[in-house]
Parts: C-alpha cells; sequence; structure tokens
C-alpha cells in the first residue's frame, strides 16, 4: 500500500490558560490516503477541532504542540518555521470552516479572496486568476459565477457561501482537505447537495479528505475511516462499516444507541448517563470510566491501551470482550 | 378517526404573521416578510405534535405567535375552547377583531338563515358555537364582556398554562440570577405558592424531577453545563403546571449522547404531568421519535400533516419525500437513493406564486405556478397540500 499523504504521530496540544495547563488532545494517531476520507467523530470538548487546527497550524498563541509528529508526505510540519508552513496552508492542506460567515472576509468580494490565493500560491496574473476564481465558483454548482464573483459574502445564502468557501479551498489543488463541521449549520436539503458536492469534488481530483463532525448520518454517509475521539483521545479507529457494525468501544457504542434514527423505531432511547467532560479536568484514568456502563476500578486509575482487535480496526477499552456480548445481545434482542 | 373524542387544547386558524420590511429615511414599509401565512391546525390533549421544516419556514414564528410571544397578524387562536386572541391586542385591534370574526359573521348568518337557532346550528366549528349563543343571547356588549373582561386574570391564566423551552440553553437563563431565582419569579407572580421556603421547597421538587440535585438551588448558571442548564428551562417551564409547552428547538443546541437524555426526560414528564407538546425541530429523527402527529412547513405553510406512522410511512408531498430522503442515515451499508433539492428556499418576502414549492419540485407541472393546492385530508387525518399528492415517491 503507498504511504500515507497525511499521518499524525501521538500529538499532544496544550494550551496554556489562567487556569493552567489544558490538555486539549493527549495523544492521537491517525493516517489518511489519497482519494481517501476520514471522519473525526467527536462531541464537544473531544479535541476533535483543536487536531484539525494543530495539523495547520492555526493555534490561538496560548497553544501548542508540545508533543508528536504531523507527517505530511513524511514530512514533519509541525515544527516547521511560519514561513515554510504559510506555503503547505492553503495550497497543499486546505480547510473549510463550520460557519461559512465567520470564515469569509466580509469586506472583500468573494472573487478577491479566492483570487489572492490563487495568485499567492499559483504564481498567476490577476486576469488568470480571475478566470480560474470564476471557473471554480461554477465548478462548485454556484450559478452565474461571473456575477457573483464580484459580491459580497452578505449576498449570498448559506449554502452559498459554503459553496464559495469550498472554492477557495479548492482552488490550489490541495492534497487534503480537512473539512471541520461544514454543514453543521445548514439546513438538510442544503447539507445534502453540499455533501454531493464534496463527494464528487473528490472522485474528480483525488485528495484526502478528514471530515470532522458530530453527526453519525454523515459519518455513515461520507467516510472510509473513522476516528472517534473522546477526552482528547482516540477512543476507536478503523473502517467505517467494521466500526459500525461491531463497534468495540462503549463509548461509540452508547452513541450509536442514543440517537433516534429514521429507519428504525424504538421505544425509549439509550442514553449515556453524566456529562461531556470539561477539558479541564479530565478523569485521571479512562477519560469515559465515570459514564461508561462497563467501568470498574481499574478504568478509574488507568488509561487503557488502543490496542487492535480486528485488522485496522482499533479500540482503547479493558473490557472489549464484555461490549462484545452487550453488542450482541442487543441485536438479538432487536430481531 | 379516533381523534374526535379527544379534547383539543390548541387550535390554530388562519394563522398569519407578517413583518414590516422598512427602508428609507422615513422608513416606510416596504413589503412583508411573510413568515407564517394562513396555517391551521388543532392539538389535542396530551399529544406531542411536531413541526417540522428548514430555516425561515416558520416554524419558531408560529410556536412565538402561538404563546403570543408575538401578536399575530390575522388568524385566531382558541386555548381550550377560549379564544384567546384579543387578550393581548391592543383595545381598539381588539373590539375590531370581536367585530370582524365574530359579530358581522353572526349577523350576516342570520340574514340568510333568518333564525338565531338555525345559525347556531350550521356553524361547524365548536368555538363559534359558544360565541354565537352568547351574542344572541347578550348582545355585541355580552359578547364584548364575556371576552374582555378581567382581562389581567385570562392573561395570567394563559401565561400560566403555555410555556416555553427555548433553544439556546445559555442564552434563555439570566446569568446573574440563582437558579432559585429564575424558577421562582413565575410561582410568586402568579401566587402559586404563598412564602418563600414553600417556593424553596418546590423548586427543589422540581429540580429533583428533571433530574438535577436539590443541592443546585442556589448556584448561577454558568456552573452548569448545556444540558443541565437545558434541564433549569425545563424545571422553569414545569413550575407553573402549565397545559402545554412549547420546545422550540429544544434538544438541538445539545451534545448527542446528551441530547437522548433531554428527550428521555420530557417523554417522562409529559406522561407525569400529561402535558402537551408542540415540538419544533428541525431534525427529522428527534421529530420522528418524540411526536404523535408531524406538521412538515415550507415557506410559511403547512404542506403536510398527518400521525407519524402515516407520515414517515407513506409520505405524499414532494417536499416531505425530499426532506426525508435528504437526511443521512447512520448505517453505511443503507443504501437509498437521494433527491437532491435544486436550489435554495426562496424569500418569504416575495414568495413564489401558486404553490410556493413549486421552484424546487421535481413534478412540477403548469398548474403549481398559477394555483395553490388547499391543505386537503386524503383520508385518516393525513393532510396534504398538492396537486399531484403522492405522485411523486423518489
Amino acid at each position: 500500500m503507498k504511504d500515507p499523504i497525511l499521518k499524525v504521530n501521538n500529538l499532544h496540544t496544550y494550551f496554556n490558560t489562567e487556569d493552567g495547563e489544558v490538555r486539549a488532545v493527549r495523544g492521537v494517531s491517525f493516517e489518511v490516503h489519497e482519494g481517501e476520507t476520514l471522519a473525526i467523530v467527536g462531541e464537544s470538548g473531544s479535541g476533535k477541532s483543536v487536531t484539525s487546527l494543530s495539523i495547520m497550524r492555526l493555534l490561538d498563541e496560548n497553544g501548542r504542540i508540545a508533543e508528536g509528529e504531523i507527517l505530511y508526505k513524511g514530512r514533519d510540519i509541525s515544527k516547521i518555521p511560519e514561513d515554510d508552513m504559510r506555503h503547505i496552508r492553503g495550497k497543499e492542506i486546505a480547510m473549510i470552516f463550520q460557519e461559512p460567515m465567520t470564515a469569509l472576509n466580509p469586506v472583500f468580494t468573494v472573487g478577491d479572496q479566492i483570487i489572492e490565493m490563487i495568485m499567492l500560491h499559483m504564481g498567476m496574473d490577476a486576469k488568470a486568476a480571475r478566470q480560474r476564481a470564476i471557473e471554480l465558483l461554477r465548478k462548485v454548482g454556484i450559478p452565474e459565477p461571473e456575477k457573483r464573483v464580484d459580491q459580497y459574502p452578505h449576498e449570498l445564502s448559506g449554502g452559498m457561501r459554503q459553496r464559495a468557501m469550498i472554492a477557495m479551498a479548492l482552488s490550489c489543488n490541495p492534497k487534503v482537505l480537512i473539512a471541520d463541521e461544514p454543514t453543521t449549520a445548514l439546513d438538510v436539503t442544503i447539507q445534502a447537495q453540499i455533501l454531493e458536492l464534496m463527494k464528487e469534488l473528490q472522485k474528480e481530483y483525488g485528495m484526502a479528505i478528514i471530515f470532522i463532525t458530530h453527526d453519525l448520518g454523515v459519518v455513515a454517509e461520507m467516510s472510509d475511516k473513522a476516528a472517534v475521539m473522546y477526552a482528547g483521545k482516540v477512543v476507536e479507529y478503523g473502517d467505517i462499516v467494521s466500526i459500525f457494525k461491531r463497534p468495540k468501544n462503549p463509548y461509540t457504542w452508547g452513541l450509536m444507541q442514543s440517537i433516534p434514527k429514521l429507519n428504525e423505531e424504538v421505544e425509549r432511547l439509550m442514553s449515556i448517563p453524566g456529562t461531556v467532560p470539561n477539558p479541564r479536568k479530565f478523569p485521571k484514568g479512562c477519560g469515559f470510566s465515570n459514564r461508561c456502563f462497563l467501568a470498574k476500578e481499574k478504568c478509574k486509575d488507568e488509561m487503557p491501551e488502543l490496542i487492535e482487535v480486528e485488522p485496522g480496526h482499533y479500540s482503547r477499552c479493558f473490557y472489549i470482550d464484555e461490549l462484545v456480548k452487550e453488542v450482541e445481545k442487543s441485536r438479538v434482542g432487536e430481531k | 378517526m379516533s381523534q374526535d373524542n379527544k379534547k383539543v387544547l390548541l387550535q390554530v386558524d388562519n394563522l398569519k404573521k407578517y413583518f414590516p420590511v422598512r427602508a428609507g429615511v422615513f422608513k416606510r414599509v416596504v413589503a412583508h416578510v411573510k413568515a407564517v401565512d394562513d396555517i391551521s391546525f388543532k392539538v389535542y390533549e396530551g399529544e406531542t405534535i411536531g413541526l417540522v421544516g428548514e430555516s425561515g419556514c416558520g416554524k419558531s414564528t408560529t410556536g412565538m405567535t402561538i404563546l403570543r410571544l408575538l401578536n399575530p397578524t390575522d388568524g385566531r387562536i382558541v386555548v381550550d375552547g377560549l379564544d384567546t386572541t384579543p387578550l393581548f391586542l391592543p383595545k381598539t385591534r381588539a373590539n375590531k377583531y370581536i367585530h370582524e370574526i365574530y359579530i358581522s359573521r353572526f349577523n350576516e348568518l342570520k340574514n340568510k338563515y333568518k333564525s338565531e337557532d338555525e345559525v347556531i346550528k350550521n356553524l361547524k366549528d365548536d368555538v363559534d358555537k359558544k360565541y354565537a349563543k352568547i351574542y344572541f343571547e347578550k348582545g355585541s356588549h355580552g359578547l364584548h364582556h364575556e371576552m374582555l373582561s378581567n382581562i389581567n386574570e385570562k392573561r395570567k391564566w394563559f401565561r400560566r398554562n403555555m410555556q416555553i423551552i427555548f433553544q439556546d440553553p445559555y442564552s434563555s437563563l439570566n446569568p446573574r440570577l440563582r437558579i432559585r431565582s429564575i424558577i421562582a419569579e413565575g410561582l410568586f407572580t402568579h401566587g402559586l405558592v404563598k412564602s418563600g421556603a414553600e417556593a424553596t421547597e418546590k423548586i427543589k421538587d422540581l429540580l429533583e424531577k428533571v433530574g438535577l440535585s436539590s443541592e443546585y438551588i442556589y448556584r448561577f448558571p454558568h456552573e452548569f453545563s448545556g444540558g443541565q442548564r437545558q434541564r433549569i428551562g425545563i424545571a422553569r417551564a414545569l413550575a407553573l403546571n402549565p397545559k402545554l409547552i412549547v420546545a422550540d428547538e429544544a434538544v438541538s443546541a445539545l451534545d448527542v449522547s446528551i441530547q437522548s437524555q433531554v428527550i428521555n426526560l420530557l417523554e417522562d414528564l409529559q406522561k407525569e404531568f400529561k402535558l402537551t407538546y408542540v415540538f419544533i425541530a428541525h431534525d427529522l429523527a428527534v421529530v420522528k421519535h418524540i411526536s404523535d402527529r408531524v406538521a412538515v412547513m415550507y415557506l410559511g405553510k403547512i404542506v403536510e400533516l398527518a400521525d407519524k406512522k402515516a407520515l414517515f410511512d407513506n409520505p405524499l408531498h414532494p417536499y416531505t419525500v425530499a426532506l426525508m430522503s435528504a437526511i443521512p442515515i447512520p448505517d453505511p451499508e443503507y443504501k437509498k437513493k437521494r433527491i437532491i433539492l435544486q436550489g435554495d428556499v426562496p424569500s418569504p418576502i416575495n414568495p413564489p406564486s401558486g404553490c410556493r414549492f413549486h421552484t424546487r419540485c421535481p413534478i412540477a407541472k403548469d398548474i403549481c405556478s398559477k394555483k395553490e393546492p388547499p391543505l386537503v385530508d386524503m383520508g385518516d387525518g393525513h393532510m396534504v397540500a398538492c396537486h399531484f399528492a403522492g405522485q411523486f415517491k423518489g
């Protein structure tokens, strides 16, 4: 198999705050290949967004990558100088954000913002860059791109803005596209349009996509692999069918049980007790130990390792066997 | 349908809510945003009705107008057999409303049927019947008296029985008040407790009911997580023992694992206190789980309204079909054909002519842009507004 285009190895990202050091990401590893989609799934405070910002080196001033490496085409970009990073950010690794209104600059036209990127990274002159910007806007399905290119972000609807963001991200043919909750703020019919568009563009350009989301439906629909994050760590990692069909971590399982599904009818939803942990005070042992139905004394004190349960399917739990029994029991009950 | 013997708690007739758009130096009204444009539905006691639709379809405005946090532009809102529309209108508008909706109509009907009894017999609506009787017995003055006397008590009755749970648990709790003060406010206003000690007892009970420790009573909102705050919001709504609660995107802002806790809590409380919910949400899967009946809205109109099962098993409106197919299913092996609607939702300032969905509808024909389809019953209370209902299956 070819080398992964992006490989994250044991990433730790810490923030200095008034209350001391906050360890938002505590050892995250994954890899993506060209043309592949990896979903990072997690709830608020799980560290999924911080992971993506670490890869882009867009952390706030008080944040730092404390440990680990981020290998892009084999080269560690976690410590390279900002000037070098600038050639990679946007050109090689691009990102789209949840709320396009805050990610686009309101005082420049959509065209200006795309043209700036193209001129900077691709060395085109203004005229050719404008032509390319119009082409890109057409490609992402914006009607009348010749007119839209001179409009300001506020003149576009939410779905159109997200399309413009995608056009901007794709303007330099990036090898990796990080999408941080790109459809969460959109209506479902518009979400369907954007997801479809991203799939088409991936087929055409062959880029790797890292899709950050909390929506398990979107995960199942879009990705090949998933990394489930909880309390700053990856708790389950593997290919998508294997995770959904044979979950090996109580958190993933609980999450899947607690969402209402359109294609199933349940009398009562199963729910995970307790609340999402605050990154300022993660539990000492396993991050999920205070909410887990399988947790025993050991879980409170020790952090389980991420182990390979099936080929390519990893989980971080001491009691995987017991979970598997539970899952089987409930599957039988369903039938 | 068995709904005939159920009691109607809330009846909304031809409700409209327009917001003026002002422009220019003199702030002249240049257009209206037709947020809710002529919708009617009934809510039965003890049921949960789901209102779904995309942003801008008017579902939240409907909720706000039912609760009279907004005054309707037109239409009638009946709660428990009592027409509550004039209660919150300015005096002249209230009088005009009573005159238009009841007095002049009853007079016309009387001219037509020649007899007061005949008029009453021919009125279909129970509420109309009730007010017609009063009008014919006591005259115009009597009807005004019936509807507008003791107006403050009537308003209080309305406020006590109609409560809301907001979407954002962060902005809906006053950060400067302790939990006790937040919940006690309503109890004192409505005189439901006699002393501070009694209020404290009641609030402690309520906190336990919604799954929080009663020790939290003197904390401030910032000490709680989103899910806990939403529970406080629910406790506040419950404190007055309401009949109806409007839950406006009550679980949308919560984390996935917290969402199911709150949904289960709402269901438990409904059983315990015999509550009626109007559940407004954009997440169809959540609505499907919690509702008994579901209304789908598009651009200020109800396009389909049916029992949950009928709606999800056999959607008749093309918009409903497309909306359902757009939702990603959390199962990587589940394959389905997806209908991708073209374009965006049109502006409610200038909605499309005829059927408002015709600009995006996959089966639109000539008639759709000319004639607006009425909401008609296709059997068993399955209401749909489409010229070609049931012809589009995806």
